[in-house]
């Protein structure tokens, strides 16, 4: 499929990037000076679209929206199988590195309320770090192997263990510095880009049309996408925030990037900063 | 189909001018099979995913992403329109939506010209 593979072309880029353009003015986010503002915006924007909600009722994502089943419970205790998955996950945090230290000694007070402020911008570095590429870099620094992010079910119950140690906490992602706004702005370029075949952008369906109705689900509005990751799928497996991505890339028709590429943790930055203020409730089984 | 053929190479070429050109003899002898499979098909029409269709009760949809499918040959009396629209939403003359969520079916490729003659064809009896 030509369109699919000229995804990285860079005249290709260019070309989708023209012709988002238009869509790019009608996403509020756009014209604000600021990534606080921009934030502001996009819950107004979504609140003028959904009368009466507001982003506490968006982080069960489309659920919101599905008659019926708006009575989905939001905790990992509830979730199918969140007890296994935290024991998993659990058990990987607290495995002894050949050095004799763990997971545990890589972040302060041992991980408890520090997943809340993930993504963030590494200014050594100049790259955005998830709390999955966090998990990785200790990894590599104490001489073990890192996890292959395609690896859901050593990376899911990782991921959601962590941010389990963080659960009520509320997402505060900082964008400070030209740099970290350049990684910010990138995550929002991408948000509003057309792509694929399929020509949809994330914000086709997660802003323009959050909330209506799409197959047997609902569209999931933009903020609050952010804080229910990893979640429980139907049937019991576990998936990323960033498998999502690539699972809507695919469904929009285009080659999908690399779980922990630079376009998605740039991607992933800007949805985070997005849902800032919203409690972290990894392992729910919101779609 | 005798009577009714059309060979691919012209079809393209008139599909391009003007949707017009597809005979009403044709029209009548739609596969309304075939035009309900590219309605549903999610790797063809997928419009199910999108819209209702109240005209055809072999179809349960329960979307509302778009407009609900009915009066098409009233709201589009002339076929060209509602095939422009399929073709691409994004720059169907004076009925644009530069912001739908649409895929451009014929832009993109995704359908044929001949499975969007198929498809409007079908939408017209809605």
């Amino acid at each position: 499929m030509a369109i699919v593979q000229s995804m990285r072309n860079p005249v290709f880029i260019f070309f989708i990037a023209l012709v988002s353009a238009g869509l790019a003015a009608q996403t509020p986010a756009r014209a604000a000076s600021n990534p606080e503002q921009e934030r502001l915006n996009l819950i107004q924007a979504l609140q003028k679209r959904l009368p009466g909600t507001n982003p506490a009722d968006w982080v069960v994502g489309g659920a919101a929206f599905e008659p019926g089943v708006q009575a989905i419970p939001l905790s990992a205790d509830n979730a199918t199988n969140s007890a296994d998955i935290l024991a998993i996950g659990k058990k990987l945090w607290g495995r002894k590195f050949a050095d004799g230290k763990s997971l545990a000694n890589c972040f302060p007070n041992g991980g408890k309320r520090v997943a809340a402020a993930y993504p963030q911008f590494d200014t050594a570095s100049k790259q955005v770090v998830t709390f999955e590429l966090a998990i990785n870099r200790c990894l590599q620094l104490h001489g073990e192997a890192p996890i292959d992010y395609a690896n859901a079910a050593v990376i899911g119950p990782l991921s959601a263990y962590g941010k389990s140690l963080a659960e009520g906490q509320r997402l505060n992602v900082r964008v400070a510095g030209q740099l970290a706004r350049d990684r910010y702005d990138a995550g929002r370029r991408w948000f509003q880009q057309r792509i694929g075949q399929q020509n949809f952008a994330c914000a086709s369906c997660h802003v323009l049309n959050a909330g209506a109705q799409y197959g047997n689900a609902g569209l999931a509005p933009a903020v609050g996408q952010a804080v229910t990751w990893p979640r429980i799928q139907p049937g019991g497996s576990i998936r990323t925030l960033q498998a999502q991505f690539q699972r809507c890339m695919q469904r929009s028709g285009a080659e999908p990037f690399a779980v922990g590429s630079d376009e998605f943790n740039n991607l992933e930055y800007y949805l985070a900063f997005m849902s800032n203020g919203l409690p972290l409730r990894p392992l729910a089984t919101a779609r | 189909m005798t009577g009714c053929r059309i060979f691919p190479a012209l079809l393209i070429s008139m599909a391009a001018l003007s949707a017009t050109a597809i005979s009403p003899k044709c029209a009548a002898q739609t596969s309304a099979p075939n035009a309900r499979a590219l309605f549903m098909d999610e790797r063809k029409g997928n419009c199910a995913a999108c819209h209702k269709l109240p005209g055809d009760t072999t179809i349960n949809s329960i979307s509302n992403l778009g407009p609900a499918l009915v009066n098409l040959k009233k709201l589009y009396p002339d076929r060209a329109k509602l095939r422009a629209v399929i073709w691409d939403l994004g720059q169907a003359g004076p009925n644009s939506n530069a912001n739908t969520i649409m895929p451009p079916y014929g832009k993109n490729r995704i359908l044929t010209e001949a499975e969007i003659d198929t498809l409007v064809r079908y939408l017209e009896t809605m």
